[in-house]
C-alpha cells in the first residue's frame, strides 16, 4: 500500500452502467474510475453484482446502458478477445488436453508471436511463478496451488494493462491462501499492472488492495483506501460488512461544537462528529470491538467525561491466541463485542459472569446515518 | 435386517448377474461359436445346408471330422472376386457416409449444444426424434425423392435448372445419402455429449486469451470434443460395413456391399457355409474397430479394460 | 461471449432439422395423396388408407410386430436393466469384461451377422423358427440398448441414497426397491419403449430368425416396397410414425413428471 510516485491517471471507465438478467437488476446505474497501476477490489457478499461487473470489464457480457471506457478507449461494444484486459478465472479454467507451457502460451499464439518468443516468455512466466520445470505436465497432475499459478501466469503472459481475477483466493487453504495474498501484491507492484480483484472476504481485500469498493445490490456503496472503509464506513451496511462492530441505534439528544449525544437504549453516547446533526434525528452509533477497554465494574470511579462507560456482565470469551473476544451483557440487555490484545501473556483476562465496565472514547465512536 | 441378509444378498447378486449373463452366453456366444463352425464345414445339399461337423463324443469320429474341416469356404471367398469387391466397397461406402456424417452432425450437435439450456433437452429429443421412427420407412422415402420420377427430379426439371432427371437412385450416391440420414443420430447423440459437457469457462478463458470465434472452435471445442467424435464415427462406421436394407433398397446393380452379398448366398443361393464364411470374414475386418469401440466404452463407463 | 440470436447457429438448426423431417413430412404427406403417381398431387385423399385397413395379410403382420415388439421389449427390459445394475454397482467380478463386450456388441455388429448366427443356432437345437425365435432375437438385439442407457442413469444417480436408506435400517434389496428403483424408473420405461421400438423396426433378424405365420411388418413392407412405391405403404408409415410420435410425447411427459421429483439429487439429462 505504497503511495503513488506520479499523479493517479485513470485507467478504466464506467460511465453509468446497468445490466439486467431478466428480471434481476445485476449492476445498477453504475460509475467508477480505477486508476492506473492500482489493486483495487470489488468486495460484496455473493449476489451483489461484482462478478457481473467484473465480466462487463472482461467483455464476456454487454451493459444494457451506459459505457466502459479502457485506457481512453470505448471498448463497451468491443468483445472480449480484442480487449487489452486478461482474466483469471475463478475455476481456473486450464485447458485440460494442453500441457502447461501450451496453456500459458495460448494467448501468444493468438498474438501470432513468433515461436522463439514464446518459448521465451512462457520460461520466465513459469519462474515468475515458482514453477520452472513443471511445464510438460498437464492439470490433471497439478495441485490445487499449482493450477492457480499456471492460471495466473497464463493471464500475465501477454502482458495485459488490467488483470481481472475472480475470487482468486477462494480454493486455497489459509496458509496458502496468505503466501499468495503477499505474492500477488509483489507481482502487481513489480510488473505496474492494473489489478481489479474481486472477492467476498474482506480481509483479503484489506490486506491487498490499495483502493476497496464495497458493493451492495448492484451499486457501490463506498469506496476509499482500506483504513478509510475501515475507520469511517458511511453506512451501517458497509460497517458491518468490514471486521466487527457494535452498532446502536439511536436519536440526537444534544449537539455542540465537536461533540454529538445520542440517546441509545444503553444510555447516552457521546460521538466525536463535526457534523451538526439536527435534535431528535434518528443516528446510529458504531464503535469497532478493539476501541473497547473492559476494566472490573468495581474498579471504576466517575470517569472523566466524556469517556462512555457501559455496565454489563461477560457472557461468553473465546480466546484466539493474539486476542480475546469478549461478548457483554448490557443492563439494557443489547450484546457488546469486544476484543483485547493479549500484549502481555498473563494480564488481566475476564471470565464469563464477570461484572465489568466497557469503556470507549467518543473518538472511538462514529455516527452512522442509517 | 436379520442375519441372513448378507447370504441373501450374496444370492441376489448372482442372480441379477446370472440372468443377462447366461442369456448372452446362449443366445450371442453360442450363436457366434456355432457360425465359426460353420463356416468350416462342407456345403451339402439338403436341409441343413451343411454337413454337421461335431455329432458324436466318439474319439475315432471326432478325429474324422476334425480332419474333414475344410477351408473350402475360406478359399472360395479368396476366389470369388465379388466378394473381395464387396469388402472393398463396404470399407469405402461406410467410410465415406461416417466421414459425410461426421460433416453434418457436428454443426447440428453444436448448435443445439450452444441453444439456450431450456430449449436443450427439447432440440436434442427432435434430433433424436427420427430414429425412433421405423428406418425401414425412412430408407423408403428417400427412393420416392430420389427417383428418376421422383420428388427431387421432378421439383428441379419443374422449376427449369436440368433438362434430363438426375440418376441418383440406383447408385452408391443413394446409397451414401441412405447411410448419412439413417445413421446421423448414432453420430448426434456422443457429439451432443462431448460438445456439451466442456466447461463453458475455457471458452470464456480462450476468448479472453485473445481468441476470435473460430481460434476458440479449432483450439478448443474440436480437440476437446475428440473423444465423441471417434465414438460416433465407429458407431456409424461399424454397422454401415454390413448394411443391407440401404444398399438393397437404394442402391444398383453394381452396389455391392457385404451385407447384400451375404444375404443373396444365405437366401439366393443356400450356400450356409460360404455364407457363414463370408460373416466371420466381415467380423474378422471389424476386429479392429470393434475393440478399439469396446475399449472406449470401457472406458466412458469408468471400467478398465 | 452471449450473441443469443447468431445466424449460423439459427442456420444450422432449420438447415438440419429439414433435412431431418422432410422425408418424414413428404412420407405423411403422400399418403393423402388422391394420385398414385409422386410427380402428380391428385388432391387430398384418404382412400389409400381405407386399402390399408382392408389390406388383410399388412395389418395381421402388423399384429405380429406388435406382438413380438412388447414380448421382446418386456424380456430386453428386465434383462438389460440387471445387466445394467451389474455393470455400474458390482465393481469387478470375473469376465467382467466377456460381459461387457457381449453387453456393447450387439449395438454396432451388422445385423446380418447377428441374424445368421441366431438361426444357425436355432436349426442346430432343431427350433422350430416363429413366435419364439423372434422374440429371442429381438430380445438379445435390445437388451444392450437398454443396458446402456440404464446404467447411464445409475451413474448419475447419488449414491448417498442408497447408503442413507441402509444407515436407517432398509437392508440392500428393500433399499433397492424403494430408493433406487423409483428414481431409474422414467429411464426403464424409456428403454422399455426402446426395445419395443427396435423390435417393431427390424427387417433383417426378422427375416432370418422368423418362420411361416410370424411375418412382420417390416417384412410385409419390405417385400412390397421393392416391388416399388406403393401409397399404402405411406399409409401404414405415417400411421406407424404416429405411433411412436405419441408414445414419445407420453414418455417424454411422464419423464418430465419423474425428473421433477428426483430433482434435487438427480444428475443430468443423460438419459439418452
Amino acid at each position: 500500500m505504497s503511495s503513488m510516485m506520479e499523479p493517479a491517471t485513470p485507467f478504466v471507465r464506467l460511465d453509468g452502467v446497468t445490466k439486467r438478467h431478466g428480471q434481476l437488476t445485476a449492476v445498477d446505474d453504475l460509475s467508477l474510475t480505477l486508476m492506473r497501476g492500482e489493486f483495487f477490489a470489488l468486495l460484496g457478499p455473493s449476489g451483489c453484482g461484482k462478478t457481473s461487473l467484473l465480466r462487463l470489464i472482461a467483455g464476456f457480457e454487454t451493459p444494457d446502458s451506459g459505457r466502459i471506457f479502457i485506457d481512453g478507449a470505448d471498448m463497451t461494444e468491443t468483445p472480449a478477445h480484442k480487449r487489452p484486459v486478461n482474466m483469471m478465472f475463478q475455476s481456473y479454467a486450464l485447458f485440460p488436453h494442453m500441457n502447461v507451457a501450451r496453456n500459458i502460451g495460448f494467448g501468444l499464439v493468438q498474438e501470432g508471436m513468433p515461436k522463439l518468443e514464446i518459448k521465451r516468455r512462457v520460461a520466465e512466466m513459469l519462474r515468475l511463478v515458482q514453477l520452472e520445470g513443471l511445464g510438460e505436465r498437464r492439470p490433471d497432475q497439478l495441485s490445487g496451488g499449482q493450477k492457480q499459478r499456471v492460471a495466473l501466469a497464463r493471464a500475465l503472459a501477454k502482458r495485459p494493462k488490467l488483470l481481472l481475477l475472480d475470487e482468486p483466493l477462494a480454493a486455497l487453504d489459509r496458509r496458502l491462501r496468505e503466501e499468495t495474498q503477499f505474492e500477488l501484491m509483489h507481482l502487481q507492484k513489480s510488473f505496474g499492472v492494473t489489478f481489479l480483484i474481486v472477492t467476498h472476504d474482506q480481509r483479503e481485500a484489506m490486506v491487498m488492495a490499495s483502493r476497496i469498493a464495497v458493493m451492495r445490490a448492484g451499486r457501490i456503496e463506498q469506496i476509499g483506501a482500506p483504513a478509510k472503509i475501515y475507520e469511517k464506513p458511511n453506512s451501517s451496511y458497509v460497517a458491518r460488512f468490514i471486521g466487527e462492530i457494535n452498532i446502536f441505534e439511536g436519536t440526537v439528544a444534544a449537539a455542540r461544537r465537536d461533540l454529538v449525544s445520542v440517546s441509545t437504549a444503553a444510555g447516552v453516547i457521546e460521538v466525536a462528529s463535526d457534523v451538526a446533526y439536527a435534535l431528535g434525528h434518528a443516528v446510529a452509533v458504531a464503535v469497532r470491538p478493539e476501541r473497547i477497554l473492559i476494566t472490573p465494574l468495581d474498579l471504576t470511579e466517575a470517569s472523566p467525561s466524556p469517556i462512555n462507560i457501559l455496565a454489563g456482565e461477560i457472557e461468553e470469551k473465546a480466546y484466539l491466541g493474539e486476542a480475546t473476544l469478549y461478548r457483554l451483557r448490557l443492563a439494557c440487555g443489547l450484546v457488546l463485542r469486544a476484543a483485547a490484545q493479549n500484549a502481555e501473556p498473563g494480564a488481566r483476562a475476564f471470565e464469563p459472569g464477570d461484572k465489568v465496565a466497557a469503556g470507549f472514547a467518543p473518538e472511538a465512536a462514529i455516527v452512522l446515518s442509517s | 435386517m436379520s442375519k441372513a441378509a448378507p447370504a441373501r444378498g450374496k444370492f441376489g447378486r448372482r442372480l441379477v448377474l446370472a440372468l443377462p449373463y447366461a442369456w448372452l452366453v446362449l443366445f450371442f456366444l453360442a450363436p457366434f461359436a456355432l457360425v465359426l463352425k460353420v463356416s468350416l464345414s462342407q456345403s451339402a445339399l439338403g436341409q441343413p445346408p451343411y454337413e454337421p461337423v461335431f455329432d458324436s463324443l466318439d474319439p475315432a469320429d471326432i478325429w474324422a471330422k476334425l480332419s474333414a474341416l475344410s477351408l473350402s469356404a475360406y478359399a472360395g471367398l479368396i476366389d470369388d472376386s465379388l466378394y473381395l469387391q464387396s469388402y472393398l466397397d463396404s470399407l469405402a461406402i461406410a467410410a465415406a457416409a461416417t466421414f459425410l456424417t461426421l460433416l453434418i452432425a457436428y454443426p447440428l450437435a453444436l448448435a443445439i449444444a450452444r441453444s439456450p439450456a431450456r430449449w436443450r433437452p427439447l432440440l436434442l429429443m427432435a434430433a433424436i426424434a427420427p430414429f425412433w421412427t421405423s428406418s425401414l420407412i425412412r430408407v423408403y422415402a428417400w427412393i420416392m425423392i430420389l427417383k428418376d420420377e421422383g420428388l427431387i427430379n421432378h421439383a428441379l426439371i419443374a422449376l427449369g435448372l436440368i433438362k434430363e432427371p438426375l440418376h441418383i437412385f440406383a447408385t452408391n450416391w443413394a446409397v451414401l445419402i441412405g447411410i448419412v440420414y439413417s445413421y446421423l443420430p448414432f453420430m448426434m447423440l456422443p457429439l451432443y455429449a462431448a460438445i456439451e459437457n466442456q466447461d463453458k469457462a475455457l471458452i470464456e478463458a480462450a476468448a479472453d486469451l485473445g481468441a476470435s470465434a473460430s481460434g476458440v472452435f479449432w483450439r478448443i471445442t474440436f480437440p476437446l470434443s475428440l473423444p465423441g467424435v471417434i465414438a460416433g464415427a465407429l458407431m456409424v462406421f461399424i454397422p454401415a460395413v454390413g448394411e443391407f436394407v440401404i444398399p438393397d433398397l437404394l442402391g444398383g446393380s453394381d452396389t455391392l456391399m457385404i451385407g447384400t452379398t451375404l444375404w443373396n448366398d444365405f437366401f439366393a443361393n443356400r450356400d450356409w457355409p460360404a455364407a457363414a464364411a463370408a460373416a466371420v470374414a466381415l467380423l474378422a475386418l471389424l476386429v479392429v474397430p470393434l475393440v478399439f469401440y469396446e475399449r472406449l466404452q470401457m472406458r466412458a463407463g469408468g471400467d478398465r479394460p | 461471449m452471449k450473441q443469443p440470436r447468431t445466424p449460423a447457429r439459427l442456420i444450422a438448426l432449420s438447415a438440419g432439422f429439414a433435412f431431418l423431417y422432410a422425408p418424414i413430412a413428404l412420407v405423411v404427406l403422400y399418403s393423402f395423396n388422391a394420385s398414385r403417381l409422386v410427380t402428380v398431387w391428385g388432391g387430398w385423399s384418404t382412400h389409400w388408407y381405407v386399402a390399408l385397413f382392408a389390406n388383410k395379410q399388412l395389418m395381421a403382420s402388423a399384429v405380429t410386430s406388435l406382438e413380438v415388439a412388447l414380448a421382446s421389449g418386456a424380456i430386453a427390459t428386465v434383462l438389460g436393466a440387471l445387466a445394467g445394475l451389474a455393470l455400474e454397482r458390482f465393481g469387478r467380478f470375473r469376465s467382467r469384461g466377456l460381459f461387457a463386450a457381449m453387453i456393447y456388441a450387439p449395438l454396432v455388429l451388422p445385423e446380418v451377422i447377428m441374424g445368421l448366427a441366431l438361426l444357425l443356432f436355432f436349426v442346430a437345437l432343431g427350433l422350430e423358427r416363429g413366435f419364439a425365435t423372434l422374440i429371442i432375437a429381438h430380445s438379445t438385439l435390445s437388451l444392450g440398448f437398454v443396458s446402456i442407457i440404464v446404467r447411464a442413469r445409475l451413474a448419475g444417480l447419488d449414491q448417498s441414497l442408497e447408503e442413507a436408506a441402509r444407515d436407517l435400517g432398509a437392508g440392500p434389496l428393500t433399499a433397492f426397491i424403494k430408493v433406487t428403483l423409483p428414481l431409474i424408473a422414467p429411464v426403464v420405461a424409456t428403454g422399455f419403449l426402446l426395445a419395443v421400438t427396435l423390435s417393431l423396426d427390424d427387417l433383417i433378424l426378422a427375416s432370418f430368425n422368423s418362420g411361416p405365420g410370424s411375418t412382420t411388418l417390416p417384412m410385409r413392407i419390405y417385400s412390397e416396397v421393392r416391388l416399388g412405391v406403393t401409397p399404402q405403404i405411406n399409409a401404414m408409415s405415417t400411421l406407424l410414425i404416429a405411433f411412436v410420435g405419441v408414445s414419445l410425447l407420453l414418455a417424454a411427459l411422464a419423464g418430465g413428471r419423474g425428473q421433477n421429483q428426483a430433482a434435487p439429487q438427480a444428475a443430468d439429462l443423460k438419459q439418452q
